[in-house]
């Protein structure tokens, strides 16, 4: 009984998300905007589990799943860098370079910015107390 | 009927991959760079052409629709945390983004690199659903993108705390926001390595929001390069 009720939950939260998607593939068809259906479907999602329209139990037990098993979905595409093999060679040691200096710079420059930020609000803060 | 070698032979792969998370050295490395490169080798050393496995591995690429869009799930958990230190987290978080994009771009236009490939790496430090899904929309290489997204995580995992320490940042939110939007999931299993909560909350949602406003900015970027 547990079991079962286990499963019809799991199908449960899957047409949820899946509904989510043709949701907003009908959105963006009709308002030809530049964004992917599936990212809509991820705010509209998100948006309805705040407001309550969908219940935090619905959804748990699929949603929980799928992000814990998330990187095998993604597996698939890794395969297909034997399909571009030529244009990876001509340019892998640029796409290297990029990687290391790009993300480098990017931790610094956000780790930074969200560390004095907080330390002036806090400082900001204490002296409208004093005041 | 179809061929099920592909399905199979991926979900092996990728369950053998997070077994070995107990073996010391080859454990640190994410579980899926192991079935990446099994993978690929499969494909290369048996010749077996990328087509045929894809006839039924689609079907897992298929699932990765409303996986990414339970994505959502994890913001609603920690929708307190957003309301916290509103002003200063969001703009980290579009900055983050903006900054990720740009640079990116500056970088690999100085390098000469080809303009299919530069659009395949803009999404690079976002999560890889939602990456694919941007590279899909912008008509890039998805399976160039996934690849250049697992690097980038792997490298933020290596190093992002090290770069931190070094520039003596220490306030929890500060790290997690920094990992989690230059380096995403992977970034984030680090967080949880050195067991700070905090940290890892923050990566968790800012790996998510950072993915959407990605999403949202890198079609009107390119609109605006092409003009």
């Amino acid at each position: 009984m547990e079991k079962i009720k286990l499963i019809l939950n799991f199908i449960l939260g899957f047409i949820i998300l899946t509904g989510f998607y043709f949701v907003s593939s009908v959105i963006i068809k009709f308002l030809h905007v530049p964004l992917s259906p599936v990212i809509l479907g991820l705010i509209l999602f998100a948006f309805a589990l705040v407001e309550g329209i969908i219940k935090e139990e619905w959804i748990k037990t699929t949603s929980e799943f799928l992000i814990k098993n998330m990187a095998m979905f993604i597996v698939p595409f890794m395969g297909g860098l034997v399909v571009y093999k030529h244009m990876i060679m001509k340019n892998w040691l640029v796409i290297l370079v990029v990687i290391f200096v790009t993300t480098t710079l990017m931790i610094i420059i956000t780790g930074l910015f969200v560390e004095y930020g907080l330390k002036f609000l806090r400082l900001h803060k204490m002296r409208k107390n004093h005041d | 009927m179809i061929n099920p070698f592909g399905f199979i032979i991926t979900v092996l792969y990728y369950k053998a991959a997070e077994k070995m998370r107990h073996i010391p050295f080859a454990g640190k490395i994410p579980a899926i760079v192991i079935a990446g490169v099994m993978l690929v080798l499969t494909l290369e050393i048996f010749h077996i052409d990328y087509k045929i496995y894809n006839e039924s591995a689609c079907y897992l690429t298929l699932i990765l629709i409303p996986a990414t869009i339970a994505l959502g799930y994890p913001i609603y958990k920690n929708i307190e945390l957003l309301k916290k230190n509103k002003r200063i987290i969001y703009t980290a978080f579009v900055a983050a983004s903006a900054f990720a994009i740009a640079a990116t771009y500056v970088a690999a236009q100085m390098c000469h690199a080809d303009f299919i490939v530069i659009e395949s790496l803009l999404p690079k430090s976002v999560t890889a659903p939602i990456a694919v899904e941007i590279s899909k929309e912008i008509n890039a290489i998805p399976e160039l993108t996934a690849c250049v997204v697992a690097l980038t995580g792997v490298f933020g995992g290596m190093f992002g705390h090290r770069i931190l320490k070094m520039i003596k940042v220490k306030n929890d939110v500060a790290i997690g926001l920094s990992i989690g939007a230059a380096s995403h999931v992977i970034g984030t299993a680090r967080c949880i390595q050195e067991n700070r909560e905090k940290q890892v909350v923050m990566a968790s949602v800012a790996l998510v929001i950072v993915g959407i406003i990605t999403a949202i900015i890198i079609p009107l970027f390119l609109v605006f390069i092409k003009q």
